[in-house]
This record gives structure tokens, sequence and C-alpha cells, in this order.
């Protein structure tokens, strides 16, 4: 790990301010459990000069049911939205995705705003010592487009020319469940999030100066569910995961792991709403989900990625009989 | 009949090591290696190839020896014998910096000016095998172990052994090399006599890592010219003979230290080749650099470099067929076997490829077959540094066996179980010995397997009464059932250690025993062992182990063979003991030795309980100031021609495939371990348990590398799946019996042979899941839709 | 390390060897910088001042050759160096003698960074701490506490498991710096002198640990989940033990440990 300046906050303007100061050079830390990581391996060519931990900001972890919202501070612990009572009755998929997500440990020192800012996965981004300048860091070539192994990689076409996947598991549930997300600067639809910009690591649309400080989640009656499909029962991230939430004739189906964000499957979604959840007309809103899949193919030793349509499609199915 | 035994076989055991290890095992030098901290210590890094293949023009230290900080600065430029100029893997050390701390160290690495000849590379054996292939390895590291083929990357090997003229028992007399493959018996008789033909061809198995938890690396610490080095690894006598001559130093000035390991599986037995044939070894260079400097110096590999060797499997491709008589009789059996080699085996500097025929699934069946023939290639490629990895080639190599025997199973029409009652080795079968043959090896015969038993105990254990055809099986989720054999060296002929016992005035012992104790209760087992046989407390004996300056030369714990080599060898060291101590006593009593026992520290006679003596008086009587004095027993066991116990199991998975997505779950494993007695059960089960670390390769845990520049992928935990403990459930079981000549309490070792029979077994019940041979380990979700028509 | 330690070797010739290679101009003073490594292994920089004297302002040398009656008399150059503390400015004449100062006499600067740490409820001063150096690497490195196992080092292992507050943290994935002011529990906190943890002894029991690289992690693990649910179903005990790896595979060995635990725990061992 390069050496950094510790800057140590305790609010969010002073958190802000940091970063303004530093002018892009700086990053922010809650759990650390992504970026101390990417520090460690020093994947990207150069290194912050500056992390500014906000671990210490009070106040910021909240987890409260306020004018017909649920609303859910930023540092709030995976572990604690995995076991809170209302979460698991009301919003069952974020509760399901955040108690998927990685090991008990990460869950209980990784947080949700740090979740959805995760930068996206692929092991030609992740190698150590920046040993592939791939394109999301601003060399010239996608590596896993150009004769790589991309078997878990998007399989809906690469986004800015990069075919790395967001690998979030609570991201799905909260397009789902129709979230927003407050920041200091404004308030972005879950959707409207995560971003895959040509060259740059980051995976959603914040400025440099930008924290996230809370997730809103409109009063949902309905039902949702979670489900994820990967090699290990813990740990992992997902190969695929899906969320679904489906209240009277609404539906709303996302799939992650599967594209550079997470993907909004409305295929599906017209393609169950208002139906009766049966294994049918599940299974048919899973092949509407990936209608538009666009495989990476074998080649050699890369498998290519076409299993993994085939895993979406199935897990389409299961979040949305999960609903039933 | 079963004897009574007071201390051995208790399931009541506590492990002596695990006291500390609850722990940390902190505060001491006398742990784990890694964790040793002395003051002045120095700090190593490694500046390490980018390239999976390249040749070094030149390359420019200066810089780097010129920080403030920096000690030496160790390449080709000054170790012209330690380093390559020839680069073949991607991480093959090129230059070592030494510096007052990491940092200092790992910033010095960067300023080395490097200037390379990129070379085109082949990483996987498929393309290394091509004929327009490049060459990988220009340089073999042991070439007079090999034969070549007419590809410069494929050899086969030159010391092959082929076992002949048989007795009236069926044991081969004679063994003649060389030869292009090992066997015995006449492939074309075999031919004739049998009636069913089965074939199969194309397995291969992925290179995996040997993950254990603590990584590889060692702790130099020279005064004057006397060293202390703290390392890893199973035989510390072999580490000591072969750094101490590769640096050039005097064996006795060469103290090798371990203590704990945090693992092992043959994958760490750094004897000064580590960690492979073509880097530095870091044993040698760090006690070059401590004699150098006068400091203690550590290098010890990261997490990342570890990743970047101790890779083991790498099964490429196959070719067996075997003939049966209709009644299930196996009559002969003819394999080809590939092995991606990497770069070299790191194995005691010796080249493995003489050792291919103990990989080899083909020595499990040698009760009916009198006709074997296995020809072994290694392929050279550009992969990470290779090593033994528990099983050393026989997981991979049993596979296809394992495999080809459930075909058999099925085209003959007799139930898989009954079909290995039939065929499974046996007490008096000729024992296929090429591996350890250091000298002939023709002498030797099966003793007692208990494999019978442990099909029962198995069978019945995973629900083989349920057993279903996969053309019967319905459903999305589709449930499997699949059962292997495996069986393995214990060591071999000519493998020895030595033990001392010491008898001391107030009942107790200390048994001296530099037997190495990685966790799977080595040092426990021979404190037992000691106990029992003086009629001690268990706790009445302290072991004393660790250090090679210390104690003379103890036997290799590799190779399952310490039960075989050093539990003999305290055992006739404590029996020696007890011989003096009643040669001693008897007059003293009055009577003969032979009239004589002893327990709990006290001499008696056992026709008279009343008359008796503790040690302790026995110890004061031999001189005017003897209290400190002690009664010693000494022995050195020898392996020799005769029965041999080997490492044998029975595995049987259970798992359920869902077909939809390709998912393999709720996998079981019953795990039957025929261990004769079980000295101490709770470690027999615990090395058992060790299933776990074979199915993760099943599904998952394998090198996946980028075919544009040979760079292992999938580098950390994160993306190397090791299992977890939700992954599966494994059920070990003691499968004990009787009749086992090779050691007093007929007990036989095990622990190498653990993940041998479990590809075997994974893809039997693969196919009785979903009726379609799984031949490629990872059986990853891919392959499973693919061959379920989806994909 | 200051941002100029970063980039005072890039490229051409550094100040030390300009210094070293620069002439010096009589009667004049030159300013650079000298290095030495603190005890705690930083690099630090101090201002070397080099003054020269000119002729026959200082002081003169008078030879007289024996046998002769002939007297010369001399102005010498004097060159006087002049080493200054960064921290308090007193000059010292050499390298080796700031050092020794600034060894004994400093550690509470600022640059050294010194990090308090409550650690098994022991106030412990970490010496030479950087920002970025991980709260596993001083636990290990500055403090001696190898309890904490470095197996994976990017979090997936467990084998670094500390308590802090309570909570089950991975060393390894945390900043040292962020941690001042909570209450640290590691492997080496357990045992109280003789008297070990129920946990541990539970461990010792039913062998719950074989190469025991894994053990401190899931030993404190198995601690913190017992405190939260002293009586945990078998999925409850593999789900909280799901980052542990152990690598020997004594999975089961492990949980029959942590059920025994429990059992020592409810009743009152």
């Amino acid at each position: 790990m390069r050496e950094f300046k510790l800057v140590n906050t305790t609010t969010v303007d002073a958190a802000v301010s940091s970063l303004s100061q530093y002018n892009g050079t700086a990053v922010i830390m809650a759990g650390g459990t992504d970026l101390l990581g990417s520090l460690k391996r020093e994947i990207l060519p150069s290194s912050p000069e500056a992390v500014v931990n906000i671990q210490n900001i009070p106040d910021m972890d909240y987890i409260k049911e306020e004018g017909g919202m649920l609303k859910i501070g930023a540092l709030a612990r995976l572990d604690d939205i995995a076991g809170n009572t209302i979460i698991k009755t009301k919003y069952a998929a974020l509760a399901q995705a955040a108690a998927k997500t990685a090991s008990p440990h990460l869950r209980v020192m990784g947080t949700i705003g740090g979740n959805i800012c995760q930068q996206n996965r692929c092991w030609y981004f992740r190698a150590s010592n920046n040993y592939f300048d791939c394109l999301r860091k601003g060399g010239n070539l996608c590596y896993a487009m150009a004769g790589g192994d991309n078997r878990y990689h998007s399989i809906f076409g690469a986004m800015g020319g990069c075919l790395a996947v967001n690998p979030s598991d609570t991201a799905p549930a909260l397009v789902t469940l129709d979230a927003s997300i407050v920041t200091t600067k404004r308030t972005i639809a879950a959707e409207e999030f995560w971003a895959a910009p040509m060259m740059d690591p980051t995976s959603t649309v914040l400025d440099k100066d930008e924290i996230v400080t809370e997730i809103q989640i409109p009063a949902f009656s309905g039902k949702s569910a979670f489900v994820k499909f990967a090699t290990r029962t813990s740990i992992d991230f997902p190969i695929v995961n899906c969320a679904a939430a489906i209240d009277g004739s609404n539906a709303r189906i996302c799939l992650n792991a599967v594209s550079g964000i997470p993907y909004r499957a409305t295929s599906a979604e017209d393609a169950i709403k208002g139906k009766t959840i049966d294994e049918a007309n599940a299974e048919a809103a899973g092949a509407a989900a990936v209608s538009k899949a666009i495989a990476m193919t074998a080649n050699g030793s890369n498998p290519g990625n076409k299993y993994k349509v085939q895993i979406a499609k199935t897990m389409v199915k299961r979040a949305i009989l999960a609903c039933a | 009949m079963a004897e009574q035994y007071r201390v051995i076989g208790s399931q009541k055991l506590k492990d002596m090591t695990i006291f500390s290890k609850v722990k940390g095992n902190t505060g001491t030098n006398r742990g784990y290696s890694s964790d040793v901290q002395l003051p002045g210590m120095l700090h190593c890094k490694a500046l390490r190839s980018p390239y999976s293949r390249a040749d070094i023009l030149s390359i420019d230290t200066t810089s780097a020896e010129a920080m403030p900080g920096v000690h030496l600065v160790m390449s080709i430029n000054n170790y012209p014998k330690l380093f390559f100029n020839q680069l073949v893997f991607i991480g093959q050390e090129i230059a070592l910096v030494i510096a007052e701390t990491e940092e200092i160290a790992k910033k010095a690495t960067r300023l080395i000016k490097v200037e390379y000849d990129v070379l085109p590379f082949a990483v996987e054996p498929i393309e290394a095998m091509k004929p327009d292939a490049p060459v990988t390895v220009p340089v073999h590291p042991f070439p007079f172990l090999e034969k070549p083929t007419d590809n410069p990357n494929v050899t086969t090997y030159s010391y092959a052994g082929w076992y002949s003229e048989p007795n009236e028992k069926g044991i081969c007399t004679k063994r003649t090399v060389p030869y292009d493959y090992h066997g015995f018996g006449d492939i074309e008789q075999g031919e004739e006599e049998a009636e069913v033909i089965v074939e199969s061809e194309g397995f291969s198995y992925g290179l995996q890592h040997a993950s254990i938890m603590e990584t590889g690396g060692c702790v130099a610490d020279a005064k004057d010219d006397v060293v202390d080095l703290y390392t890893h690894g199973y035989w510390p006598y072999v580490t000591r003979y072969l750094v101490a001559s590769k640096v050039g130093i005097p064996i006795s000035k060469l103290n090798v230290i371990n203590y704990n390991n945090g693992g092992d599986f043959g994958s760490h037995v750094d004897g000064g080749q580590e960690p492979s044939n073509v880097g530095p070894s870091y044993n040698v260079t760090m006690v070059i650099a401590s004699l150098a400097l006068q400091r203690p110096v550590r290098y010890f590999y990261t997490p990342d470099e570890e990743m970047m060797y101790r890779w083991g499997r790498g099964g490429c491709g196959s070719r067996d067929r075997y003939g049966f008589k209709k009644d299930g009789t196996l009559v002969f059996m003819d394999q080809d076997f590939y092995r991606n080699y990497c770069t070299g085996d790191a194995f005691i500097g010796i080249n493995f490829s003489k050792f291919n025929g103990c990989s080899s699934g083909l020595k499990l069946y040698a009760h009916n077959c009198k006709h074997q023939k296995l020809t072994g290639y290694h392929v050279y490629t550009n992969g990470p540094g290779h090593t033994g990895w528990q099983g050393f080639g026989c997981p991979e190599a049993h596979f296809p066996v394992n495999v080809t025997m459930d075909m058999a199973a099925e085209k003959l029409g007799i139930d898989p179980v009954e079909f290995q009652k039939i065929n499974h080795p046996r007490a008096g079968d000729h024992w296929y010995d090429d591996c350890y043959g250091w000298t002939q090896g023709v002498g030797h015969w099966m003793a007692p397997t208990g494999m019978d038993k442990a099909l029962n105990i198995g069978a019945e254990q995973i629900g083989w009464s349920s057993w279903q055809h996969p053309s019967e099986k319905t459903g999305r989720i589709r449930h499997g059932i699949g059962v292997a054999l495996a069986m393995q060296n214990t060591g071999g002929e000519d493998l020895y250690s030595s033990a001392i016992v010491s008898l001391t005035a107030d009942g107790s012992a200390i048994l001296y025993a530099n037997n190495k104790d990685a966790g799977q209760g080595a040092w426990t087992r021979e404190k037992a062992i000691t106990a029992e046989v003086l009629g001690i407390e268990f706790e009445k004996v302290q072991v004393g182990a660790g250090e090679t300056k210390h104690l003379i030369r103890c036997g290799w714990q590799l190779c399952s063979s310490g039960t075989l080599t050093q539990g003999k060898a305290t055992y006739d060291a404590c029996m020696q003991a007890k011989e003096k101590l009643f040669d001693l006593a008897a007059p003293k009593l009055g009577v003969n030795p032979e009239d004589l026992d002893t327990k709990d520290g006290v001499i008696f006679v056992k026709s008279d309980e009343s008359k008796k003596m503790t040690w302790g008086q026995l110890i004061m009587s031999l001189g005017p100031r003897s209290q400190d004095w002690d009664i010693v027993g000494y022995a050195r066991h020898q392996v020799g021609p005769g029965p041999t116990p080997q490492d044998k199991n029975v595995n049987f998975i259970s798992l359920d495939v869902d077909t939809e997505t390709g998912q393999i779950s709720n996998i079981k494993c019953s795990m039957n371990i025929c261990i004769g007695k079980a000295i101490f059960p709770r470690a027999v089960e615990g090395i058992g348990l060790g299933v776990h670390h074979a199915l993760d390769a099943m599904v998952g845990g394998c090198a996946i590398f980028d075919p544009t520049t040979g760079k292992l992928l999938n580098d950390t935990w994160v993306d190397y799946t090791v299992a977890s403990i939700g992954d599966s459930e494994v059920y070990p079981n003691c499968i004990e019996y009787e009749g086992d000549p090779t050691h007093p309490y007929g007990a036989s070792g095990c622990g190498q042979a653990t993940q041998d029979a479990v590809a075997g077994a994974f893809s039997n019940a693969l196919y009785n899941a979903i009726g379609v041979r799984m031949k490629e380990v990872p059986f990853t979700p891919d392959k499973i839709l693919k061959a379920l028509g989806k994909i | 390390m200051t941002e100029k330690e970063k980039n005072k070797n890039n490229g051409g010739i550094s100040r030390r060897q300009f210094l070293k290679d620069a002439g010096i101009v009589v009667g004049s003073t030159a300013v650079g910088s000298a290095f030495f490594l603190s005890a705690c292994g930083q690099e630090v920089e101090v201002t070397k001042t080099v003054t020269t004297t000119a002729p026959g302002t200082t002081s003169t040398v008078t030879t007289t050759v024996p046998g002769s009656t002939v007297t010369t008399t001399q102005a010498q150059t004097e060159t006087i160096i002049k080493y200054t503390c960064p921290c308090c400015s007193q000059e010292f004449d050499t390298l080796s003698t700031l050092k020794s100062h600034f060894d004994a006499d400093h550690d509470e600067a600022t640059n050294l960074g010194v990090l308090m740490l409550n650690v098994n409820g022991v106030e412990y001063k970490a010496i030479g701490v950087r920002d970025c150096d991980s709260l596993l690497d001083v636990l290990r490195d500055k403090l001696a506490l190898t309890g904490a196992k470095k197996a994976c080092d990017v979090g997936s292992c467990g084998a670094c498991t500390v308590l802090v507050d309570g909570k089950p943290t991975l060393a390894c994935m945390t900043l040292a710096a962020t941690m001042v002011g909570k209450n640290i529990l590691t492997i080496e906190g357990l045992a109280n002198g003789s008297t070990l943890d129920p946990v541990q002894e539970a461990f010792i029991e039913k062998r719950g640990a074989a190469c025991g690289f894994c053990t401190p992690g899931m030993i404190l693990t198995t601690k913190a989940l017992l405190e939260k649910n002293p009586t945990p179903t078998l999925p409850e005990i593999k789900e909280a033990l799901g980052g542990n790896i152990c690598r020997c595979g004594i999975y089961e060995h492990i949980v029959e440990s942590v059920q025994l635990a429990s059992e020592k725990i409810a009743g009152g061992v």
C-alpha cells in the first residue's frame, strides 16, 4: 500500500471540504472493506494522497421509518440492515441481500454506503500493481474483451468499452424497492446512481467531492425477495444475483453482476406484471430478462459466459417465485 | 481379539500442541516461524518477473543499493549460481533486497533496472503440447531423470520400473530399469485373457493451490559462522543438508528450527530448493545474507507471492484401457497419463518425473490384475511454481482410474460397491512400488487393508441402499452418490527415523524425536506411544522436538510415514529403555528381568506385586549422587522389504445437482480411513476432514490464467475459492481392523491419500445424478449446463 | 513520511549527493540535508550546515621545521559542520549524536507516528505507525502480539479476526490509526493467567485446532457469537463462522468445539 494521509472527520461538511481541498486526489473511507483491498494491491496507476475517514461521523447509521419512507443512514452496517425487523418484514429483498453479502465479519465492518459505491469487479481491473492498464484505468484496452478470460463478466455487452460488472448485492434490491440515494448535493433515483464511465475506475455518478448520506425507500407493501448465485456459501461475490419486488400489478426486477451497472430487467417486469406468480409465468419472465443478452463466446481456455445467461434467467424466475 | 490400551486409541487424548495454539502461540520464537521476531531483524523483498517467459539482458541494482536502509541486493550479478537469467513464469525472483524495513526493501526493488527480452510462452498444457509451441522451459532442472519426446515441452521418465519374475505368491522379485513405462506382467497376454474391455480418455484436473494458512519463508539468524534457520516444512534434516551444501557451510553449523507449521500437506517441504526449481531458495539466500550481514534476516512471502508458487494437480490428459472377465475380475490395466508440470517440481531438488509412477491409481488394483502398464508424461508450461500438494500427483492420477472402474461396473452390470469388493487391494497383493524404490522395491506386499469393512461402513453412511441408475432420475434437483478408492505410500523402503527416550527418577519420560508436527498430531502420537509402552500417564511424557541441533536425525513427516517410521522408532526406543530398567532392577528384586513389569513409574514383579521399587529408587541406587541420572533407550527404525501398510481410504460422496443452474450443493462425503489402529483417533479424523480442501477444487478452486499474458487471474482467496465451512459436510471414520504386522499396534499411516479418491467419487456421483461422465475438474456450472444440454 | 520525502529521489542528483560532491566555497555557509534512520525505522531529514571560515580570520597554525630556525605561520580554513534537530533545533556536531538525542528525547514527535492503542485492557504505545498501516501489521510488528495471523491479507479468511468493542473485525482490513479509543481484544487477552477462557478450553477438549493458524480467529469469532447468541443452532454456527477459513479442513471439529463452548458457558463454567 502506498502511503497516504489519513484525514479524520466527524462531520459530513468537514469530509466534503477535505475532498474538495484535495481536488480529486482523496477518497473517502467508511468500512474500508473495498477500498483497502484495492489500495493494498495497488490496482490503480496512482494512489490517493489522502483517505478521508468518515467512520466517526455520528448519527449516520440509523434505520428508521419516517415520513412514509424507510430511511437508512449511509453508515448503517450491513449486519444491522440484515437483522433489522422492519427491513426483514417489509423490505425483505434488502435484508436478504445484506445478509448474503460477503462474510459475517465484513457485514459487521461494511456499510450500505460503501456497498453501493464499491468499484466494479474484473480480474484485469483488479490485478495487483496495475498489471493490466485497462480502459477503466485510462489505458487503451479492455482485456476481458480482447482475447482475455471473461467468464465472470458482463452478459449484456460492454459499458463505456468495459466488460466489468457491478458486484453489489444490495444494489439490485435498492433498485427494485425504488430507493433514492441522498447525497451532499442531490437526491438520485437508485436506477440512475450507477454508471460505468469511460476511463474511470469509479462505479457511480458521484462527483469527486460528493458523499452519500442516506438511502430512502418509499413505503412498500408488496413482497420482495433476493437470490444470489455464487460458488461458495459464504464470502463470494455474486456470479449473478437478482432482486424482485412485486406489489399488486407492479413489478420491479433487477439483476446484478451481469453488467457494468445493475440491470433493471424491464422486459421481465412487463412479462410478469399483473400475472399470477407461477412457474410458467416466472419462467417466461426469466427468458424475457435475458432476451437482450450478448454472451461472450468460448475461446481456448476461456469458457465464455453463456452459462451466466442461463443462470440469470433462472435467478429472475426464482426471485419472482419467492415473491408469491 | 482387541487389546485394551491404556493411552493409545483414546478419543480423549489431548493434542499437546493445542494449548499454545488456542492462545495464538504468542511471545515465543518457538512457535510459527512467521511469528519469529529478533532484535535487529532485517527484511527481504523480491523483484519478480512480470513476464511468463523472458530472458534478462541486463540488471542494474546500483540505485537500489544506494538507498538508505538497504544492506544487500542479491541478483545474478553477485550471486550467479542462485539466480537465473532465463525467466519462465510470472513471479520468478529476479533480485532480493534486504533492508531495515519491509517498506524500504519494497521501495528499493522499484529502483532496480532490468532489461528484458520478452519471449513467447505457453501456460496451458494444451498449448505447450502443440507441435509449433514455443519452448516453455529451456533448461529442465534435472534432465538426467527424463526421457525427451519429440516435443521439447513433453517428457517421460528415464527411471521407470518394470517389475518382473513374480514368485509363487505373485510378488515380483526383480525390477528392470530403465523403461519407458511402469508396470508388471504382460499386457498382450492380458488383452487375450480379457472378456470385456472398457476405455476412457481425456481426464483433466486443473491446477490447484496448496493454500495453507501460513505463507512460506524463513528467518535466518547467523552469529559468526553458526546459523539458526527458522523455517517451515516436514523434513528439517533434508533442509539442513541441502541448505548447508548449497551455502557451502558445514552441516554442523546449521540449526534448522521448526516448532509449529501453519499447515503443510507436502507443499512447503522447503528442502533448500523451494519454492521452485527455477528460483533462489529463500532458505539458502537468507542464510547467505545473514552470514554476510551478521544480522537476522526475515523473508516471508506475502499471500500474493504465495499464490505464485505451491501449485499442484494439473492432470491434463489421459487414456485408460482396462480388461475384465465377465464376472468383474480385473485382468489388465493400461494407462497413459499427462501432467502439467509447470516449470518443474520443487521437491528436495529432485524432479518428480521419476516418481510419476507413484502417482497412479493403477496400484490400487493389483489384487486380481496381473498385467499393468503406466506411461506418464510431464508437460512443461510457464505456469506458476509446482509442488507436492497432498497426494503428490495421486489425486489427478487416481481420477481417471476411479471413473473408468465405475464405467466398468456399469458396463458389466455390477453394483459399484460390489465391484470394488471384487477387485480392491488386500493382504498379500503385490505392492507396485516404484516411487520410493530407492533400492529395488520389489519385495513388498500388502498388509491387510480393511477396505471391505470401509466399503460397508461408507455405503451405509451415504445411503447406498437408495442407489438408482441416473436414467431413473427426474426432477429439477438430481441426487447422486459415488464411490472411489485411494491408496498411496506410507513412505517406503529405506525410510528411517530415530528416537531417544530418557526415563527420569520421578517416573516421567522425555522423548527426543524431532519428527515434524504441522497439525496432524505427530508429537501427540509419539507421546501416546511412549506413555503406552512405559506404562505411565500421558501427561508424564514430554516430547523434545523442534531444533536439529538438539536431536539426531529423524525421518520425514511426509508421505504418511510418521506412524510407520517414527512410531516404530519411538516404540523400539521405549522398549529398549524398559529392558534396561528391568535389567537393572531384576537383581535388586531378586528375579529375572522377564518377571518384571512397570506401571506409573513403579517396577513390580508380575507374580507378586508387593515386590516393587519405583524408578526413583532404582535410579538413586545406581550411584552415590545419582538422583539426576536417567535410563536411556535409543532406536533407529528402518523400513525394509516385506509387508507394507499403505495409506488407504474409501470415499463415498453424495451431492445434489440443480439442473437449471448447474450448481452442485448438499455435498456430503463419507471418508473412511483404513487406519488399522488409530493411535490418536481425533487426529486421524482431523486428517480425514481434510477432504474439505479437495472438495473446493471440485466446484471451482482451480487456477485461471489470462491467455494473453499467462498471468494468474484468480490470485487471492476472494477469487480462488477455498472451502468455507458451509460448503460441504465430511464424515471421517477410522476403520480399524487387525492383522497389520508392520507396526506394533497395527497402525498404518494416513494423510497424503486424503484427496486421492475425491475427484473420482465426485465425478461418479455426478454421473449418478445426471447421467454424464464429467471428466474435467473443476465441475463448474458452465460444464454441468453444457453436459445437460442447457447451453 | 512527508510529501517531499516521496519526491526526493526523482531522477537527477539527490541533495545528499550534491552536498557530498559540491565544492565548499571558502568563507561561506552551505545549508543542505542529511538523513538518518530513527530507532523506529523512519527516515528523518535534518538540516546540515557547513560553514567555512576565511583564511586568517579564525585560526592559524605555526610550524617549526626541526633543526631549523624558520617559523612559518599559515592561516587555516576551518570547516564547521552542524546538524540541527528538526524537533527542538538543538545543534549537534555529528549525525550519530543527533540520532541518539532524537531517539531518546523525541518519541512524541508527531512525524514518528505514535499511536496509542488499548489492547486487552493495556494501553500500548506503538511507534512509527504510518497512516496506511493495518491494525494487523501494527499488532504483530510493533506490539509483538502475533496471535492474530496474516493468511490472505484481503479480508477473505478471518485469520486476523480481533474483537473491536466486542465486534469481530478483520484486522488486515482496518487501519490502525482508526482504532484510537477502541477496546481491542486479541487472542492474547482471553486467558487470565493460567485460567483459560471456556471457548479456549472447549477447543482443546474437542481438538478444534490442527495446525492452529486459523484458531485465534475461530476462537474470537466464536466468543463474539456466543455473547450475542449463547445457544446457536448448527446453521447459526456455520453462518457465524462463514468468514473463517480453515485450510486443514477440520470444520466439523471446530463446530463441535463451539457447541461444547456454548454448553460450558451456559453451565456457568
